[in-house]
Formats: structure tokens, C-alpha cells, sequence
């Protein structure tokens, strides 16, 4: 039976480094993997790996009355974003990260993928439209749902678990960013054997196939 | 204190009676000290948790300022607003007779049982963009989540209840006859509130100005949902611990022991400005 304690990847690593008991840790980025094992509280030889990769998407709601279709739209005045907040939820890292892809990319005229200068200055401004940095991604993607804003940025398997509500706006691949996801077996867990079952799981092609329906990119690709 | 010796009591009755005395004293003061150990232990660990000086003084960063000045902003406007809206309220409730003081009592109360997200959850659909008080705000340029003002909305609401209840007791034990006495002095109902029963509540009123005010400086959960944290402009010290929680252990422990300090202060000062004034109480 598994229990499941789900918050940003950040607040489970200070809560696991605190001694909260856990059995697998799954982040959604490098970091707070890498955080545990410096402190070395990782099993198996204190390492982690790779589970999955995911990318960040654009939500709005179904009704879209802000009529947002591009990521240039964000640019409008009057636009409400939610991110998560950058410091410690990894969907908010790699938003900042997409941003600043797009204001290099799209916006440089000396980027072999210059699109215009409409994008020059994309990250400051769309920064000045964000209402709320949220505690975790999911809160971020509840601010849309409630209407306090008018898009937010997640990942794309956030599109498929609310796909009744929402409508994804994908992001092109030359400016979006791949998140890295690492799972961990804690060195304190005193389930040990099962834990690493479940991790080997995961890993194996039912496993991934099974992340793959939910909208996750397996390790495969 | 044990009674004199009896000498014709034998000895070990009354060695058995002065033990007795002493030792359900003893054990009645555990039960205080166990509250207090309860208390300090917790607290004592976010003390020891920051780190040495030099540290602490890199700790100080734009956010952490922000959210300090947002906390002592917003917390004073509320209970400002608390004030200026629950002394004439509290007065009015304390006409017993009238028909459907009971229920305005019941409701005002809510707030205090209603989980903080659950309050946030409420303000959220009422006046969110999306609902319709929203969309007229709307209309005039006005959006509340992400603005301060959604902050001071969501901490009045949480913390009105607490004034509230204070203020009404305080009004309440005043002696009617010293109202009527009053009214002697002046035909004006206003004067004579504001120069008898003002102060004969005033220990209530600051008491509930207190608690409001520590209510508002704590408040988190509909802050962080209806309002959203937006450093420097909603991002609460509240907010700004739990965010930093989440980064960094330091960092949120420096910031805790900032609102620790500020809040007893304030008690504390307020406590002792109260103490000091000659009680003008005359209880029924």
C-alpha cells in the first residue's frame, strides 16, 4: 500500500532532511535530490536516478476571456500569470528558464532563432504580470482554475490530469526547457527492500508506459 | 502551610496530612509547567536554529525587509479597520432585546472555526475576477488577488471575531446605570460614549485590539489563497517563512525569530501602556 505525501519538491526536502520519515523521494528536478546527498541520506550507496522528464506547458482556462493563444499574448497589459515560486518549486525554475529562452532566443537579432523583437524584453515584462509565485505547481494551475489568474505555466502532465478545464498551450521545443526527474530511496526508510521494488518498477517499461499515459516522457523518450 | 503540631495528634497522621497538602500542590503547578515547557521548547528551537551573527546580517535580504514591512502595514490597517468597524458593532450587539442579535452573534463568530484556506477559498469565489462582485470591480480596474489590499480583506476577516468577542464582553459588564448616569451629564449619546463607556471598556477593547492584531500578524492560509504571494507587494512574513521553508532552513528560522520578537513586543508594550492607566471599572 502506498501513502503519498505531495507538496513542492522543495518542501519535502526540508522536511525529509528534518527526519520526517519517507521511503522514495521523487523531485522534480536534480537539486533537492543533490541537497539530500550532500547530507547523505540517500540508500543505496547514497545515490539517485533519473526517473522521468517532463516539459512546461501553458494552461489557460476553458474560457480563455483574456483570449490567449501565444506565448506573445502574455505580453498584453492587463494579463494575470501564476507561476510556482522559483526558489523552491522546480516548475517555477524552469518557467523563468522558458522565459529566458524565449527573451534570448526569440527576441536576440544576432540568435539564429530570432523571431522578432517583440520578445526583446519578454521575461522582465511578462515578470511584472505574475500575480502570485504559488507554494507548489499545482497551486498555480488552481489560480487559473479559480479565475485570480489568467494563465499559468506547469508542466504537461499537469494538462492531462485537468484536461476537462484547461487548454494547453504548448511551448516550442527550441525554447523550452526538459525537467529532469529523480527518485531516491532514503537512507532512513525502514522499508527498504520494498521501496527500492517500487523505484525498479517505475524504471521498467510497464512502469514508464504507465507515466507515459499520464503525460510524463519516459526515460526512452 | 502545615497547621501547629498537635500534641496529642499522633505524629504520622499529621506527617500524612502535611504531605498530602504539599503534594497535590505540588502536582496542581505541574500542569502549568508542563503548558508552558509546551510552549517554550518549540519556540527556544527556532532561537537556536539561527546561526551565528556574521550569517544572520547576510540573511537580511529585499524579501525579507518587504515582508516585514508587509506584515506591520497590512496587520495595523486591519485592525484599524477592525476597530472602526467592530466597536459600533460590538455596542450594537449588546441590545440583547432586539430580535436577531442572536443570529448576527452566531455569525460574526464563523470566521474563528473556518479553516484559514477554507477563508481563503470563500474571499476567493466572492471576489475573485471570476465571480460576479469581481466582475463589477473589474469593470472599474480593480482586482483584489494580488493586490495589498486583498491582504488586509483576508487578515479582517480572520481576525474580526477575535476583537469582536472582547469588545462585547467589555460593553456588556458595564453597569446600565452608569449609562444612565451619564446621559445626565449630556444629551448627546456620542459624548457620553466616548467620555464614560469608552474607557470603562477599554481594558476589553485593547485586550481584543491585541488578539486581533496577533491573529491578523499570523494569518497565512487565506492570505496565501485569496490575496497570492507576490513579494513585496502580498508576501506576508507568514508567506514569506513558508516559501523560505522550503529553500532554505536558515532563512526561515532567522525570519520566524523576527516575528516572534516583533509580536511579543507589541504584547508586551501594549500590556504594560494598559497596566499602567488607572482602572476606571466599576463592575456591576
Amino acid at each position: 500500500m502506498l501513502i503519498f505525501n505531495f507538496a513542492s519538491s522543495g518542501s519535502l526536502e526540508t522536511q525529509i532532511a528534518q527526519g520526517v520519515p519517507a521511503d522514495v523521494f521523487i523531485s522534480a528536478d536534480t537539486t533537492n535530490n543533490v541537497k539530500l546527498q550532500n547530507k547523505s541520506l540517500l540508500a543505496n550507496g547514497n545515490t539517485y536516478t533519473t526517473l522521468l522528464y517532463n516539459h512546461v506547458e501553458l494552461f489557460v482556462p476553458k474560457n480563455n476571456l483574456k483570449n490567449i493563444t501565444t506565448l506573445a499574448d502574455l505580453l498584453n497589459p492587463g494579463v494575470r500569470i501564476a507561476i510556482g515560486a522559483p526558489a523552491s518549486v522546480p516548475a517555477g525554475k524552469y518557467t523563468l528558464q522558458v522565459w529566458n529562452n524565449i527573451q534570448s532566443k526569440w527576441g536576440n537579432a544576432s540568435s539564429p532563432d530570432f523571431k522578432s523583437l517583440t520578445y526583446a524584453d519578454f521575461s522582465t515584462i511578462v515578470m511584472t504580470h505574475v500575480v502570485s509565485q504559488t507554494t507548489d505547481v499545482e497551486s498555480a494551475i488552481t489560480q487559473v482554475l479559480t479565475g485570480a489568474a489568467d494563465a499559468a505555466f506547469g508542466y504537461v502532465s499537469d494538462g492531462i490530469a485537468n484536461a476537462a478545464q484547461l487548454e494547453a498551450i504548448p511551448i516550442p521545443s527550441d525554447v523550452n526547457v526538459q525537467a529532469v526527474y529523480t527518485i531516491s530511496v532514503i537512507a532512513a526508510s525502514s522499508h527498504q527492500t520494498q521501496a527500492n521494488a517500487f523505484v525498479t518498477w517505475l524504471l521498467s517499461p510497464s512502469g514508464q508506459a504507465y507515466l507515459k499515459k499520464w503525460g510524463f516522457t519516459p526515460l526512452s523518450g | 502551610m502545615p497547621s501547629e503540631p498537635d500534641p496529642n495528634q499522633k505524629t504520622a497522621e499529621r506527617r500524612s496530612d502535611g504531605n498530602r497538602t504539599e503534594w497535590t500542590s505540588a502536582l496542581l503547578w505541574g500542569f502549568p509547567i508542563v503548558v508552558v515547557l509546551f510552549i517554550v521548547i518549540p519556540i527556544a528551537s527556532v532561537f537556536l536554529s539561527v546561526p551565528g551573527t556574521n550569517i544572520v546580517l547576510q540573511l537580511v535580504n529585499t524579501d525579507t525587509l518587504n515582508a516585514i514591512r508587509l506584515s506591520l502595514v497590512t496587520s495595523t490597517t486591519s485592525l484599524v479597520v477592525i476597530m472602526l468597524l467592530g466597536i459600533p458593532t460590538a455596542r450594537a450587539l449588546t441590545r440583547r432585546e432586539v430580535r436577531g442579535v442572536r443570529v448576527i452573534d452566531t455569525i460574526i463568530d464563523i470566521p474563528i472555526v473556518l479553516p484559514p484556506a477554507v477563508a481563503g477559498l470563500a474571499l476567493l469565489l466572492a471576489f475573485a475576477p471570476r465571480s460576479p462582485i469581481g466582475a463589477v470591480l473589474l469593470q472599474y480596474g480593480i482586482i483584489l488577488p494580488g493586490n495589498i489590499v486583498a491582504v488586509i480583506m483576508a487578515q479582517t476577516f480572520v481576525a474580526m471575531p477575535f476583537f469582536l468577542r472582547s469588545a462585547r464582553t467589555a460593553f456588556e459588564e458595564i453597569n446600565p446605570k452608569i449609562e444612565v448616569a451619564a446621559s445626565l451629564l449630556s444629551p448627546s449619546s456620542f459624548y457620553s460614549f466616548r467620555k464614560v463607556v469608552l474607557p470603562l471598556a477599554s481594558r476589553g477593547l485593547v485586550a481584543g485590539a491585541i488578539l486581533a492584531w496577533g491573529r491578523a500578524m499570523g494569518e497565512f492560509g487565506a492570505t496565501l489563497l485569496f490575496a497570492g504571494n507576490l513579494p513585496g507587494i502580498t508576501q506576508t512574513m507568514p508567506l514569506a517563512i513558508y516559501l523560505d521553508l522550503a529553500v532554505d532552513i536558515q532563512q526561515a528560522s532567522f525570519v520566524s525569530c523576527i516575528l516572534i520578537v516583533i509580536s511579543f513586543a507589541v504584547i508586551i508594550g501594549v500590556r504594560y501602556v494598559v497596566g499602567s492607566r488607572e482602572s476606571l471599572g466599576i463592575w456591576a
